[in-house]
Order: structure tokens, then C-alpha cells, then sequence
């Protein structure tokens, strides 16, 4: 029993330690990020750029996949059900909730937490250990400002952009089939769907992209330059990274859903 | 303990360190547009090209755009007969370009005063005389102190440089600010 409480309070612990030095790390980085002169200079415009293309446009391929693939299964099993309940009206309100705001978000967040996540850990981890951040503070260059901010800040922007295209692709994947099945037009269903968004539907999406795509580069970046100069470090950090990404990931999921 | 006086403008070394220890002293005091160092242990970065790496400090500190840093790059390394490394990733220099490649990097910004620290561990045994010759060169540039074990000594004999043995670096004192 005793041991029990003993093991139960050190985790206690450990999260609550987790969480006060991901926020303050959190507060660091978005406040030299946003309010340092240096955020803005050329270095780190290029930064962003890259860590964009890494985050974003390398996914658009197997993004473009999944969301014909779900969204011709999703569209596709949702309007055949609404159709034989004689409920056709109600594809705006269905469509609207399952894509834009459950599975755009969810599946966007998956692809960039096992593509992103992952490699931003060993990326900022290889570089601790190869003294590299060592070197930028030499040139007197803040790490949070060149190594950290665009990460995260990339990370956030593909996230967004990712889940509007999923969203996109997964309706027009699934009017693909649904065009072979009956004769509904394009025009509707957009028009059905467009005219079902309401502010909390905006918001619920806001919410989530931003804050699964923050999650997703700052907890592997905050664990990586905690790590000690070991390659058992890195595995163990992979775990604790991924661990903390996937719970708060669906905190992230349940409050959208819950308090919007 | 290394000193920083505002006042002074001066940095004063005051210590018997060994030499990483001095390195690690120094860096903490470190104006990098004033004092730089090219070191074994201090590394260029992997993921940038090597004229993203020599124009880093222009481009983070002084809002150079990418394309006059891409000309400023291209004349110090033509100096060099480097200019064809230009966009390659530094792991496909060999350690004597390494070397030039970290030293451009640290001049970038004009520094009056430049450190090597134990050039001998950045270099293999031929390219000691090559690297004496760099030196040569770039010593009218900037005030240059290298750190280097006794034994390598003999091979700065050509070099009018001053020795400052181990026990009275406390002597040594570096200007930092303009």
C-alpha cells in the first residue's frame, strides 16, 4: 500500500513538474518569439519557411490520400444512410460535424504528431548533443529564437493548413462517389454544408489545429533540450514525448468538443 | 574567473585553467561582434549550407537579405578556392576547410579579436603547415590568440606571435567594445 501511494504521488509529481516546465518553456518561446526584434530578421523568416516545408508540404501527398480514401468511406456511408432514412436535409449538420470538426482535426493531428513530432525529438536532440545549440549560443544567437520558434511556429501553420485541406479533399472525395451513386451536385452538398457552419463549428476547428499543432512541436522540442547527452536519453525521450503529446492530444480533442 | 568591466570596456582572463575550461569561461562573456571563437567542440550546423552557416550572424543580427549574404559569402570563400562548397552541407568538407569555413564564420561580423582553440584536434598532422600559412594570412586581419598545447609551439616559430605560457594568462586582457 504504502509503496502504491508512494509510486502514485512521484507520478503526481513528475506531471506536475512536466507541465510547469512546459508552460514556462511555452511562455519563453512565444514571448521572444513575438516580441524579440530578431524573430523577424531574414534567418529566421528562412527558418519557418523550411521548417513549413518539412512539417507541411512533405505531408500533402499522404494527406491528399487519406482524406480521398476516408472521405469517399465517410461521405459515402454517411449520405447512403441519410438518403435510405429519407433524411437527405440533414447532410449539411452530419457532414460538417464528422469532417470538419472530429475527423479534419484528428487525422491531421495524427499525420503531424507521428511526422513532425517524431522528427522534431531527434532533430533538436541530435543537436543538443552534437553542441550545436552550444554553437549558436556562442554567436550570441538565442536558440528559442532560431531553433525553437519556427519549429513550433511551422508546426501551428501546418497544422491549420492541413486540416482545411483534409477537410476539402474529404468532401470532394467523397462527391466523387457519391456523384456514381446518385445524381446530387456539387453545388448541394457545398452549398448544404457552407450554409450548416456555424461560429462554434469555426472556433471548435480554431481551437483544436492551433493548439494539437503547438503540442505536437513543443513538447518534443521542450523534452529534447532537457535530455542528457545519451542515445538512451533519445529513446527514453521518444517515449515520454509521445506519451505527453498523446494525452494532451485528446484533452485537446475532448475540450473542443466539450467547452465550444 | 573572467571579468567583464562595462565600465573598462575590458574583459580580463584572470586564471590557470586548462583550456576547455577557459573556453567555457570565456564563452559565458563572449560579445560575439567583438570576440570570437573558432573552436574544435564548437561545431558548424549540420542542416544549413555552408554559406547559410559563414552568414548566420549577418542575417540574424544585421537583416542582411539572403541574396547580398549569398554575395558576401561567395568573396570570402572565393579567397579560399572554396566558392564550389558554397550550397554543399559542412560534412562534405574535409577538417582543413571545416576549419577555414568556421574561422569565416567567426570573422563575419568583423570581430577585433579571434580565438583558436587546440587547432591541432580540428586538423589532421598535414594540414598543420597549411593551417600555419591560413594563419599567416588572416593575422594582419584581426588580433588572432591561438590555444594550443606546448607541443605544438614549434610549429608557430615562423609566426612573430607572443607566447603567453599557462601560469600568467591572468595577464592577458581582450578589449571588447568598440
Amino acid at each position: 500500500m504504502y509503496k502504491l501511494l508512494y509510486r502514485i504521488g512521484s507520478l503526481v509529481i513528475a506531471v506536475g513538474n512536466f507541465f510547469k516546465g512546459h508552460s514556462l518553456f511555452c511562455l519563453q518561446v512565444s514571448s521572444k518569439g513575438i516580441f524579440s526584434r530578431y524573430s523577424y530578421s531574414p534567418a529566421v523568416q528562412m527558418a519557418v519557411l523550411k521548417q513549413i516545408y518539412y512539417a507541411g508540404i512533405e505531408l500533402i501527398v499522404i494527406m491528399t490520400i487519406t482524406a480521398l480514401i476516408l472521405g469517399m468511406t465517410l461521405v459515402g456511408i454517411i449520405t447512403k444512410v441519410l438518403f435510405a432514412l429519407d433524411a437527405a436535409p440533414n447532410i449539411g449538420p452530419i457532414l460538417t460535424t464528422v469532417i470538419i470538426r472530429i475527423t479534419g482535426p484528428l487525422v491531421s493531428g495524427i499525420l503531424i504528431i507521428l511526422r513532425t513530432s517524431t522528427t522534431l525529438l531527434v532533430d533538436v536532440g541530435m543537436m543538443k548533443s552534437n553542441r550545436e545549440i552550444k554553437a549558436l549560443e556562442v554567436m550570441n544567437i538565442d536558440p528559442y529564437i532560431y531553433i525553437y520558434f519556427p519549429r513550433i511556429a511551422a508546426s501551428v501553420v501546418s497544422m491549420v493548413v492541413l486540416s482545411i485541406y483534409f477537410s476539402t479533399v474529404a468532401i470532394i472525395g467523397g462527391y466523387t462517389l457519391l456523384s456514381f451513386q446518385s445524381n446530387t451536385s456539387l453545388d448541394y452538398v457545398l452549398s448544404q454544408i457552407v450554409s450548416t457552419i456555424a461560429f462554434s463549428d469555426v472556433a471548435t476547428f480554431t481551437f483544436k489545429t492551433v493548439l494539437i499543432g503547438f503540442i505536437a512541436a513543443s513538447i518534443p522540442i521542450y523534452i529534447a533540450q532537457n535530455m542528457q547527452n545519451s542515445r538512451t536519453a533519445l529513446i527514453q525521450g521518444m517515449t515520454s514525448a509521445m506519451i505527453g503529446i498523446f494525452f494532451t492530444f485528446i484533452i485537446i480533442i475532448i475540450l473542443g468538443e466539450v467547452f465550444i | 574567473m573572467i571579468n567583464y568591466a562595462r565600465d573598462k570596456n575590458i574583459v580580463s582572463v584572470t586564471a590557470n585553467y586548462m583550456a576547455d575550461t577557459m573556453q567555457s569561461e570565456l564563452l559565458k562573456k563572449t560579445i560575439w561582434s567583438n570576440v570570437s571563437i573558432v573552436s574544435y567542440n564548437i561545431p558548424l550546423l549540420a542542416t544549413l549550407s555552408i554559406f547559410e552557416n559563414i552568414t548566420l550572424p549577418l542575417q540574424y543580427f544585421e537583416n542582411i537579405k539572403r541574396k547580398d549574404a549569398e554575395t558576401i559569402a561567395y568573396h570570402l570563400l572565393k579567397k579560399y578556392n572554396l566558392t564550389k562548397a558554397m550550397y554543399l552541407r559542412p560534412k562534405r568538407l574535409n577538417e582543413f576547410e571545416h576549419l577555414i569555413v568556421k574561422y569565416l564564420r567567426a570573422y563575419i561580423r568583423k570581430p577585433e579579436h579571434i580565438f583558436f582553440f587546440l587547432p591541432h584536434r580540428m586538423l589532421i598532422t598535414d594540414d598543420y603547415s597549411p593551417f600555419i600559412e591560413f594563419i599567416k594570412e588572416v593575422k594582419p586581419e584581426c588580433h588572432i590568440t591561438v590555444v594550443e598545447n606546448y607541443r605544438y609551439l614549434i610549429e608557430y616559430k615562423e609566426l612573430e606571435f607572443k607566447e603567453i605560457p599557462y601560469n600568467s594568462w591572468q595577464t592577458l586582457v581582450l578589449k571588447t567594445l568598440r
